[in-house]
């Protein structure tokens, strides 16, 4: 309400009241006239006080409605005018004032109406106008006992019957109003938290009394005019002191004030902050909250976190600012709120406390935030007085100790009789007292078996804690328990001991390359190494393809570059070249491969594979022989056949067809063709036999090895001594030995000029082998590389996987031995 | 009075080159030499100047094929043997400028006359 509006408002309720003193005392109102003067003097407080509350707290519309009760409630002394307009007037509006009155005492404390309160305002109005216009229409002196009233200028019609309808409508609309207005504000009042209480328990008291009083006055009326007055005065009387209740509502914040030099001394007497503010505002229920803002967060005052929004449940928040900062929170009753220049009072009465009590929360939830850091990190963290006592620690050191259940037994123990074996003990202790009384950090490692018997092993680093004066009163050592990492280490090493080993004991060749084929440092194993004739230091970060045979280098590097590109390479053959220039045939491949630093790498894997291909070479030779000797000795067999067998044949037939043309005629020529014919017969089957024994002696299928070399001897040039098995012996192998015999004796015959020879068949002492040895005293010089002879008895014997040896000095005779496996040997896989 | 075939036979074996002889004498031809390699058949061809040259075709230092390849366009008819088959030299004896073939087991003035016909 504006100061303009407010000073009208006074003037026009001076007026007014000026007016109505004026009437009342004029006329002889007889023994009403107490209660006129009551009725005019409740309406001038309720004016005098509204406008002192108006005045006071503009900001609150309790004031500007006592105010509107006050000036509407001097229309009902027109009752007293001698004029009959002004008289029923006045009686219509005598309880007009009653509106606003119901709207103050609703919307009381804050002045606003709540909501479900707004149809009070039209109900009452409808029912104080129209109650006594109705009965004005009806009844010629509304006013009962009245004799000397004015003229009723609404009459229609003298009706006592309606005039009394009407009378009793009235009372009781008016009766239940009011009853739902009691029943409203007795509601409220036990909803209403203490502060509040103490706030509207006095005007409610006032009103409830007031209304009680017009509610039985109304209800009696009918019965006891007497009685109905008597509840009128006591219905005004207390309607009178209603507006010093409500001053003193409003006010109070006022007078609250003066609690405020109470709270600066309870604070200097030390008492709690939060009972001095409870107790400066009158709240119990009062609490405080802090910022952190080393947290973000509000926190009470033991520093813990206060769920969001602060302001949950029933409380208000008035926050507390320092420097254009939020700095705290009261947490109070939300009808504190109307009291606001009261609360800032008490806020900027007790900053200091505030503050320091905020500053302390502070601390109180980092020191929280850093006990709840150290007691859940791994590390081992603990205080050690200097004398070797551990004088605090965290969760980390009850873990790692294996005293993980009593802490009692780790407060002020030894730190060496918890973490050093007993073994070391003495030492460690040495060492603490050399170190003393500096301290100087440091590291160190120790193996330790704890309280459970766990193996562990701690990583420790230890610093000193130095007092003002600079003395050292404490050492703080923090530890790592590295037990697995130990033992991974430990794991890890045997992994790649096992690894190495492997690899540098296979046959096989391994070597690490990059992308470019570069052989990365301690890249190749030993097989590598050893077969390329290069150390480890010579191969590391040269280029792989440089032992690699320039024909084969294109392909190779292709093949590095595809490993590299992740695509693994099909087994390859290539020439490497030693350090000392030989060359190896080597079948590899290379693979792509992730290092232990998860560098991408490729793996060249290789086997040699030069003697296989020299076998294989040798093989293939061999074969190409045997199948060359074997056309050889068909062309021979044909040959002999036609040179020998054949041709004797055909001149035997021609001899035949001779003797036949001349037997008649000169018998003597015919007899004579006939015996030369004969002649010729038996040197042709004599060939032929000799051919058949060279094709095979039948005398080795039918009688053995021993009886075929016997016959064989026998027609030997010189003399040949034959000592051999008379038991059989497999077919093939009987052969291979009797060939082996007769090629032998054979090449004795027309090389070795010799004299004599010997034949030694025998098995080996393992009992694995047949061995032929043929020797002579002949020239010697024999060299299979040059006859075809003895590479064809080679070819021979090791088609039964066997082998020849030839000892053959110059001068010293020839010795020929010759081995044959009894079982074969499976083929390999 | 008719004129023998004068023949010269060219085989390295001897007791089919006496019987060779023996047959063709008493067949009417005249032997007037043996040879009994490529090398001395060439020379006798050359001094005997032979109707007909019996040509063995297997022989120590050349065989049969060689020794025609080395005869001169007035060189006499050959006829060559060997105790194989014809069947095993066919070809080169069709493409030879020989006469024919004779099986030495089938010799006789017949089957030579035949061929010279």
């Amino acid at each position: 309400m504006t100061r303009r509006r407010l000073a009208a408002a006074v003037a026009l309720g001076a007026i007014l009241y000026a007016g109505a003193l004026a009437l009342v005392l004029r006329d002889d109102l007889g023994d009403r006239r107490t209660l006129v003067f009551m009725v005019i003097a409740a309406g001038l407080i309720f004016t005098v006080t509204g406008a002192i509350a108006a005045m006071r707290r503009p900001d609150n519309r309790t004031g500007a409605q006592m105010l509107a009760v006050g000036l509407l409630w001097s229309l009902g002394s027109l009752q007293a005018a001698s004029g009959s307009l002004a008289f029923t007037i006045g009686y219509v509006l005598s309880g007009v004032a009653f509106v606003p009155f119901t709207l103050l005492i609703l919307a009381y404390p804050t002045g606003r109406l709540r909501p479900e309160d707004r149809w009070f305002v039209p109900a009452s109005a409808a029912i104080v106008v129209l109650g006594p216009l109705a009965i004005a229409l009806f009844d010629p002196t509304p006013i009962p006992d009245c004799t000397d009233c004015p003229e009723n200028l609404l009459l229609i019609t003298d009706t006592p019957g309606a005039a009394k309808a009407a009378t009793v409508a009235y009372a009781l609309f008016a009766a239940s109003i009011g009853g739902a207005l009691m029943v409203r504000l007795v509601r409220r009042y036990g909803r209403a938290t203490p502060p509040l209480r103490r706030v509207i328990g006095p005007v409610y008291l006032f009103t409830l009394e007031a209304l009680a009083a017009l509610v039985a006055s109304s209800l009696v009326r009918t019965v006891s005019e007497t009685a109905a007055l008597w509840l009128e005065h006591l219905a005004l009387a207390s309607l009178a002191l209603m507006p010093i209740a409500f001053l003193a509502g409003i006010l109070r914040t006022r007078l609250a004030r003066a609690g405020i030099a109470d709270l600066a001394i309870a604070l200097g007497h030390g008492t709690p902050l939060r009972d001095a503010l409870a107790d400066a505002l009158g709240d119990p229920s009062l609490d405080l909250a802090y910022w952190s803002t080393e947290r973000q967060a509000w926190v009470d005052a033991e520093g813990r976190a206060l769920s969001e929004p602060i302001t949950a449940g029933r409380q208000a928040a008035t926050f507390v600012e320092n420097g254009g900062k939020r700095v705290a929170a009261l947490l109070h009753d939300p009808s504190l709120a109307d009291q606001r220049d009261l609360v800032d009072a008490v806020a900027a009465t007790a900053s200091l406390a505030i503050e320091k009590e905020r500053l302390q929360a502070e601390l109180r939830a980092q020191y929280r935030f850093l006990e709840t850091v150290i007691n859940t990190a791994p590390s081992l963290l603990t205080v050690v007085d200097t004398e070797g006592r551990m004088r605090n620690f965290n969760r980390a050191v009850e873990v790692a100790s294996g005293i993980d259940d009593d802490r009692s037994r780790l407060e002020g123990a030894y730190f060496w009789d918890v973490f050093i074996d007993d073994s070391e003990r003495e030492e460690m202790i040495q060492r603490f007292h050399d170190a003393s009384p500096e301290f100087t950090a440091a590291e160190y490692e120790n193996a330790f078996t704890d309280a459970k018997g766990k193996d562990r092993v701690i990583a420790w680093r230890s610093a000193p804690l130095a007092d003002e004066r600079g003395n050292v009163v404490r050492i703080i050592a923090g530890g790592i328990d590295i037990t697995d990492r130990k033992r991974r280490e430990v794991d890890l090493q045997r992994q790649r001991d096992f690894a190495t080993t492997v690899a540098n004991t296979i046959p096989s060749f391994i070597v690490i390359t990059d992308h470019d084929a570069n052989v990365v440092p301690l890249g190749a194993n030993r097989a590598f190494c050893d077969a390329t004739g290069r150390s480890l230091e010579e191969i590391g970060g040269r280029s792989f393809l440089e032992i690699v045979a320039r024909d084969d280098e294109f392909a190779a590097r292709m093949a590095i570059a595809g490993a590299a590109n992740g695509v693994p390479q099909a087994e390859r053959e290539s020439r490497w070249i030693t350090g000392d220039g030989h060359e190896l045939t080597v079948a590899w491949t290379a693979t792509p491969i992730l290092d232990q630093s998860g560098v991408a790498r490729v793996l060249i894997s290789g086997a040699d594979v030069s003697e296989r291909k020299r076998q294989e070479e040798e093989l293939r030779a061999s074969r190409a022989r045997i199948v060359d000797a074997t056309d050889a000795a068909r062309r021979r067999l044909e040959r002999n056949l036609h040179d020998g067998a054949q041709q004797r044949l055909a001149a035997l037939s021609l001899s035949l067809r001779l003797a036949e043309s001349r037997i008649e005629t000169d018998v003597d020529a015919a007899t004579e063709i006939l015996a030369r014919a004969r002649e010729e017969l038996t040197r042709a089957l004599e060939e032929l036999r000799e051919l058949a024994r060279g094709l095979h002696p039948n005398v080795l299928t039918d009688r053995g090895l021993c009886a075929a070399l016997e016959a064989l001897v026998l027609r030997s040039p010189f003399p040949v001594e034959v000592v051999a098995p008379e038991e059989r012996l497999p077919m093939p192998i009987e052969a291979a030995a009797y060939y082996v015999a007769a090629e032998s004796l054979a090449n004795v015959a027309k090389y070795a000029h010799a004299t004599s020879a010997r034949v030694e068949i025998f098995e080996s002492e393992d009992g694995h082998e047949l061995v032929v040895q043929v020797s002579d005293d002949g020239v010697g010089g024999a060299d299979p590389s040059r006859g075809t002879g003895l590479r064809g008895l080679e070819d021979r014997v090791e088609s039964l996987d066997g082998r020849l040896a030839i000892s053959s000095p110059p001068g010293g005779g020839t010795r020929l031995r010759a081995s044959i496996p009894l079982a074969r040997r499976p083929l390999p896989l | 009075m008719e004129t023998r075939t004068k023949v010269l036979i060219v085989d390295d074996h001897p007791s089919f080159r006496t019987c060779a002889r023996m047959i063709l004498e008493a067949d009417g031809f005249s032997v007037i030499g043996e040879a009994e390699d490529g090398a001395s058949a060439l020379t006798a061809i050359e001094s005997l100047h032979p109707d007909l040259v019996l040509l063995d075709i297997q022989l120590p230092d050349m065989d049969g094929f060689d020794v025609l390849d080395q005869l001169g366009a007035d060189a006499p008819p050959v006829v060559l043997v060997s105790s194989r088959d014809a069947c095993d030299y066919d070809g080169p004896i069709r493409k030879s400028r020989a006469r024919g073939f004779i099986p030495k087991a089938e010799l006789s003035g017949t089957t030579l006359r035949s061929l010279l016909r």
